[in-house]
């Protein structure tokens, strides 16, 4: 009997070959979209999991108050992981991380210089607790008990390779490692590599003892005051202790150890679970990326989505398709199949369609895997032999896509009446609800494809006005260069190094400040105005650059003067908002009023026009423009503009690296062009943008696929009455009209139903937005107009053929 | 084998029954050959499917082999039409994306029959109506005559004691139409009982008896 039903399904799907590979095609993309994201779901959902204890394993994470600015880190000062072992109840396992990159090098006997690293990554600080909270870990040679002692190091298998290749783990022990020139450990241990979905990815662990010993920022055991994102610490809940009891007693450990805040400000040490590390994006993981939870769940609509359009062309073509099989099914009726073996037989012939489709799907993937590579993981492997789990969800997925996409169908064509189906006639009565359905079916699926290109359209819209808007300073042509930090107020290598680059040739300016006009966190200062009896504090966005900053970023003066040249200014610069703010309608009004940075008077001079200081998000804010020397780091270039061969750039950058590293040598050129770091704010934005193309595109592409099959099944079922129209005289262009009259008003449903529900979702979505380009009819009008052409165009392909016919052929036929 | 009392068949035709069959007596032995005539529209084809029992009567009882066809589930009765009657059509009704074969094979698989059993009865079928040559095309190879042979091998491979064939030769010409006459004829001196449906007086002859209808009723003055 099976191999009765499976020839008869091969031949069949063989006899309607244009109907299954519009099925197979569409299918197969919902199913590679649903494999792909379930790729990347699984993955960063996954993150973690394989500890058992990780809702027991926390982070010490801090949310700080400053007059109303909240702050999120994961750093503790580097003193309060020991404090917390000894002071602390309820927790064990107390675990000290500082990361930072590290210089190695490894002497060799034999040779004379040592085998040089620059910087490689994931190293990290802690002590031997960490291999006791974090036990995943299997030990290849030696352990990690003597990291509780300065100098000693121990490697994972792959770092353990890249430093000591050719050597078995065993002979690596006792091995040195000279770090930044002058630290020499000893290689206690060898353990085994971490899986790729932790975020504790750390190759090399050495001892933090051994961090008293060198001259690191803020890396003093008895720091408390200062404190860098470098330095975390983890530990774990002893069984029945809540987080909460924690949390307390932190405080008042706090409280014990550190200076008092000052009035208005305060610091909330908190505890985060580890299954939150990898999705917080207040708190990183040691700067790597967070995975958005919500994005995950927008992926697997997406994925749902396509799969539903793809079942949807199948239930609409074998629907509609119906009447050819009746034949079939009343015969087999007749000579005595049962419902239920009809329905059996429908189903076996779905599921090899999707098996088909999945196959061609599996082809995909590597593709598609490519195409999507912004949003992937670089972690993510797709590998059948070590993913039981990708197996039990395709099996999953096959079964689910075959129930959902042939049950209706198969109940439809099994249930039929042989005495309707064998009387010579079209199954009449039973077509008109199964039409309904067909419609309703259609409108949905082009109710998804017309949202998303509304949604597209307007994403772009928006992320096209954030970038090209002006944001009230100059942001092309300017890098901004750091310069390592120092506390030495006499160090003045830094004013050398720009007076240096002042002389080079390609650049058109230079000075030195805090950050530029925009920047990703808020640089804020309190300050105090009095207007006759009435006195009020503010906190104010606070810029810092010397005379040269307003015309490097082209700021306008709308009244007074810039700041004068000196070693600190004692002067302000404010800007329109802040003008209003205080109350002058007329900037010149403001020039010479004085406000009370804590208690030094300091008079404004100026007032600049306002400029976005944080992208589009947020709103512009009442700010200053000060100059001090002290605190400021970061040198302010203007380039020449960019010469006709495109080369130019890049040679004055070249020059400047050359004039920095003469000037410090040894230390990472770190600069940035600034028109790039605006472009990451709306990184989040530019991989939604992109998303949403590939989800219109798919969407389109699946609609449009079930459409040219309804319209090549509805042309050939009326091929007789365009034949008789024609011969009545009907011109070609009606019958077009006739024939896609009610797809049309389809699309219309659609349209009606989609804008809404685009409207509001991308409404929502401009909420994140302060400063929004406006969301005119238009753009609805625009999208509709897109969808219904591409439509036409996709139904055109048959229409066109049908009424240009000859209708002798037509009526022949019958 | 045949007992069909009373049998009305209607359907409402806005709001108003629209009678296709009525009072309908009738009662055909076993071994008998029965031609059913009449003008188009005359309940012929229903009268032919309610004794297939493709079909309910809206009153009236139906008794085959004894058996009350009108209280019987649609179960049993699926199992009492698949064991003793077998179908012939005018349009041949063979399935297209299935073989000559794999057509007469169709049945047998409805009815359970072990793989090589089935191969048997086939080849015996193939045989027996000179079709072996045959027997790997597909329905649309074949003329008219050879899909309705097809269709008779198809309906008589079951081995049914009642075949029910509805204008068997209307498709054909009729050269062809004599061939199936007389192999009706064969078959029912074999035992079969066979009713067929006809508008043609010749055929009609072929058979042993003829009931005329004549707007849903037998009509008994001919």
């Amino acid at each position: 009997m099976i191999k009765n039903y499976w020839r008869t399904a091969l031949r069949n799907l063989w006899h309607t070959r244009t109907f299954s590979i519009i099925n197979i095609f569409g299918l197969a993309i919902g199913l590679c979209a649903a494999l792909v994201i379930w790729l990347v779901v699984h993955f960063d959902l996954g993150f973690e999991n394989f500890r058992p204890e990780r809702d027991r394993i926390h982070r010490i994470v801090l949310d700080a108050n400053f007059s109303g600015e909240t702050f999120h880190m994961a750093g503790v000062p580097f003193a309060m992981p020991a404090a917390i072992a000894t002071e602390l109840t309820g927790i064990k396992n107390v675990t000290p991380i500082y990361f930072t990159s590290l210089e190695v090098a490894i002497p060799r006997p034999g040779q004379s210089n040592p085998t040089v690293f620059k910087g490689p990554n994931r190293t990290v600080y802690t002590n031997a607790h960490y291999f006791s909270l974090f036990h995943s870990y299997t030990w290849l040679a030696g352990s990690a008990t003597p990291l509780d002692a300065p100098y000693h190091t121990v490697l994972t298998k792959s770092r353990a390779a890249t430093y000591f290749p050719g050597l078995n783990p065993t002979e690596i022990i006792g091995k040195t490692i000279t770090y930044n020139d002058s630290l020499n450990a000893i290689v206690c241990g060898i353990a085994s590599d971490p899986p790729a979905n932790t975020d504790l990815d750390w190759n090399e662990f050495v001892s933090i003892s051994t961090l008293a010993h060198t001259n690191t920022r803020y890396a003093d055991p008895n720091e408390w005051g200062n404190f860098t994102d470098a330095s975390e610490c983890f530990f774990e809940l002893a069984p029945g202790i809540q987080p909460a009891a924690i949390e307390s007693q932190l405080i008042r450990l706090w409280k014990k150890h550190a200076a008092d805040a000052g009035p208005g400000n305060s610091y909330n040490w908190r505890l985060q679970p580890l299954s939150d590390l990898h999705f917080n994006p207040f708190y990183t993981p040691f700067y790597h990326r967070t995975a958005h939870k919500p994005t995950l769940y927008g992926l697997m609509l997406v994925a749902v989505f396509l799969l539903a359009l793809g079942c949807i062309n199948f239930i609409n073509l074998t629907t509609a398709n119906a009447s050819r099989r009746a034949r079939e099914i009343g015969v087999r009726k007749t000579f005595g199949s049962s419902r239920s073996q009809l329905l059996l037989q429908f189903l076996g012939e779905t599921f090899l369609l999707t098996m088909l489709s999945l196959t061609l799907s599996l082809a995909l993937t590597p593709w598609l895997l490519r195409a999507f590579s912004d949003f992937i993981p670089r972690d993510l492997h797709f590998n059948f032999f070590h993913q039981p789990a990708l197996w039990l969800f395709l099996l999953m997925l096959l079964l689910a896509v075959t129930l959902l996409a042939g049950f209706y169908p198969s109940w439809i064509l099994a249930r039929l009446q042989p005495i309707q189906v064998l009387r010579n006639q079209p199954v009449a009565g039973a077509t008109s609800r199964r039409a309904v359905l067909r419609k309703i079916l259609t409108v949905f699926q082009f109710t998804v494809a017309q949202a998303f290109i509304i949604a597209t359209v307007i994403v772009g819209h928006q992320l096209h006005y954030s970038l090209t808007a002006d944001l009230g300073f100059k942001k092309d042509a300017i890098v901004n260069l750091e310069t390592p930090y120092t506390a030495d107020a006499a160090d003045n290598k830094r004013f050398l190094l720009l007076d240096r680059i002042r002389n080079l040739p390609g650049i058109e300016r230079a000075g030195i400040g805090g950050i530029a006009p925009s920047g990703e966190y808020p640089n804020t200062s309190e300050f105090t105005y009095t207007n006759g009896t009435q006195k009020r504090d503010m906190q104010l966005e606070l810029r810092d650059g010397d005379s040269n900053y307003i015309r490097i970023y082209h700021l306008q003066l709308l009244a007074g003067r810039n700041l004068r040249p000196s070693d600190s200014s004692t002067e302000l610069i404010i800007n329109r908002s802040l003008c209003t703010f205080l109350g002058f309608r007329n900037p010149a009004d403001a020039i010479g009023k004085i406000l009370l940075n804590g208690s030094q008077p300091v008079p404004i001079v100026g007032v600049i026009t306002d400029f976005h200081q944080a992208g589009m998000h947020t709103l512009i804010k009442p700010l200053v423009l000060t100059w001090s020397n002290k605190d400021q780091f970061t040198i302010h270039i203007a380039l020449r503009p960019q010469t006709p061969d495109g080369a130019g750039w890049k040679t004055t950058m070249a020059l400047v690296e050359k004039t920095y590293r003469e000037t410090y040598p040894g230390r990472n050129f770190d600069f940035a062009f600034l028109d790039d770091v605006i472009a990451k704010y709306y990184v989040a934005e530019q991989q939604l943008s992109t998303l949403l193309r590939w989800a219109t595109g798919l969407t389109i592409f699946i609609s449009c696929l079930g459409l040219a099959g309804l319209v090549i099944f509805t042309t050939n079922a009326r091929t007789k009455e365009i034949g008789i129209r024609k011969v009545l005289g009907a011109p070609v262009a009606t019958i077009i009209a006739l024939l896609s009259k009610e797809f049309v008003k389809l699309l219309l449903i659609a349209f009606a139903i989609a804008a809404p529900a685009a409207w509001w979702a991308i409404h929502k979505w401009l909420e994140s937005f302060a400063y929004r380009a406006p969301v005119s009819g238009w753009t609805f009008a625009l999208a509709g107009l897109t969808m219904m052409g591409i439509a036409l165009l996709t139904m055109s392909i048959r229409t066109i053929r049908a009424a240009t016919a000859n209708p002798v052929d037509a009526l022949r036929t019958d | 084998m045949i007992d069909l009392k009373r049998i009305s068949k209607w359907v409402n035709v806005g709001g108003k029954p629209n009678f296709i069959l009525k009072d309908v007596n009738l009662e055909i032995k076993e071994g008998e050959f029965v031609s059913i005539m009449g003008p188009s529209g005359s309940g012929k084809s229903s009268l032919l499917n309610i004794i297939g029992m493709l079909d309910d009567s809206s009153e009236g009882e139906y008794f085959f082999l004894g058996q009350p066809v009108h209280s019987l589930r649609e179960k049993q009765r699926s199992q009492l039409y698949k064991q003793y009657i077998g179908f012939v059509f005018q349009a041949y009704h063979l399935i297209d994306e299935l073989t000559v074969y794999e057509n007469i094979e169709t049945p047998l698989i409805y009815q359970n029959i072990k793989s090589s059993e089935r191969q048997a009865m086939v080849a015996d079928i193939l045989d027996r109506f000179q079709i072996v040559g045959k027997k790997d095309l597909f329905p649309t190879q074949l003329s008219g005559g050879q899909q309705q042979l097809v269709g008779i091998a198809r309906a008589l491979i079951g081995k049914p004691k009642l075949l029910l064939a509805d204008e068997p030769t209307g498709n054909l010409n009729s050269r062809q139409g004599e061939e199936i006459m007389e192999l009706f004829k064969q078959l029912n001196s074999e035992g079969v009982t066979i009713v067929q449906v006809t508008h043609s007086e010749k055929n009609a002859e072929y058979g042993s008896r003829i009931i005329n209808l004549l707007d849903g009723r037998i009509d008994n003055f001919n």
